[in-house]
């Protein structure tokens, strides 16, 4: 007999455990050993879940609409309070932003344009390089 | 399910209340740490109350929610690397011997010849692939068709027989 067949066969005694009467090409005793497993499977306890889940978890789903509004109320308050800080930290930004560019004129731009530019051509010549190796 | 949508008081209790048993048990026998399935079984029914404007009514409640008992089951075993089914050696091998794969842990068959029935069975189920788990608590346990345990796992339905098949086998023969 082949492994198929077997399997065949096997498939076929699991499947008639699943149903009543035995059919007379099938080993009465197997069948009749899958059944007892069929029932024994059924019948096996499982723990419980706790007899109060559904009710917690309506309270936890009542709470979490009422926890997001709290959360959006929240950020509503930080974002007021930032807006309220940069409106009356304006003035002294706007100092500090004009001194910035006032010392940025001053900056050697040709020089540190042409830095850059060395760089950058450095940098692809290597890449350049790295590939072709 | 128009009321829990609508969030009447006491609607989304009566919802739990009629599929919590099936979810209950496809989670503690896929987790079988029953802490970690209470939190997981938590996980699933928010996340029903989440998303249940989004069911269409394309298969029964019970099974969309059977869905998403299942998918987060096997993100859980997935995070923590435990297999869903067996590796592909095993699984390919049809012939195998389930003893042949008990055979690190000689003390099991004494352990089943100690204890009773409902421990045997329980030590057996333990020890087959938590796919092959699931399918044989949906199946046997809440006598749920093979078309919608294909639907809740998301797999043919031929893959759901070959799994129910290979662990009926597994434990027809460790329970010998």
């Amino acid at each position: 007999m082949t492994a198929q067949h077997d399997k065949q066969l096997e498939a076929r005694i699991q499947a008639a455990a699943e149903g009543v009467g035995i059919p007379s090409d099938l080993p009465a005793a197997e069948v009749e050993a899958y059944r007892r497993m069929y029932r024994a499977i059924r019948q096996t306890p499982l723990p419980a879940l706790a007899p109060d889940f559904a009710c917690r978890l309506e309270q936890l789903t009542r709470d979490l609409p009422e926890q997001a509004a709290v959360e959006i109320w929240i950020l509503r308050g930080l974002g007021a309070l930032l807006l309220v800080a940069m409106a009356s930290l304006a003035p002294a930004l706007l100092q500090v932003v004009a001194a910035a560019a006032a010392k940025a004129t001053l900056l050697p731009w040709p020089l540190l344009l042409g830095s850059c530019a060395a760089l950058f051509f450095a940098g692809a010549v290597d890449r350049i390089a790295l590939v072709r190796r | 399910m128009e009321a829990a949508l609508a969030r009447r008081p006491g609607a989304f209790e009566a919802l739990v209340r009629s599929h919590e048993k099936v979810v209950w048990h496809l989670l503690l026998r896929m987790v079988p740490r029953r802490e970690v399935a209470e939190e997981l079984c938590q996980e699933v029914f928010l996340k029903v109350f989440q998303q249940l404007h989004r069911f269409r009514f394309e298969s029964a409640l019970g099974t969309w929610i059977g869905r998403i008992a299942f998918s987060v089951a096997s993100r859980h075993l997935r995070r923590k690397q435990l297999p869903l089914v067996e590796s592909a050696a095993v699984d390919d091998d049809d012939s195998a011997d389930p003893f042949a794969q008990l055979a690190d842990d000689m003390d099991l068959q004494q352990a089943f010849e100690a204890a009773d029935d409902s421990a045997r069975l329980a030590a057996a189920i333990e020890r087959l692939p938590a796919l092959q788990r699931a399918v044989v608590t949906l199946f046997h346990l809440e006598e749920l068709p093979i078309a919608e345990i294909a639907t809740i796992t998301d797999m043919p339905e031929g893959t759901i027989k070959s799994h129910l098949f290979r662990a009926r086998r597994s434990l027809r023969h460790w329970l010998q």
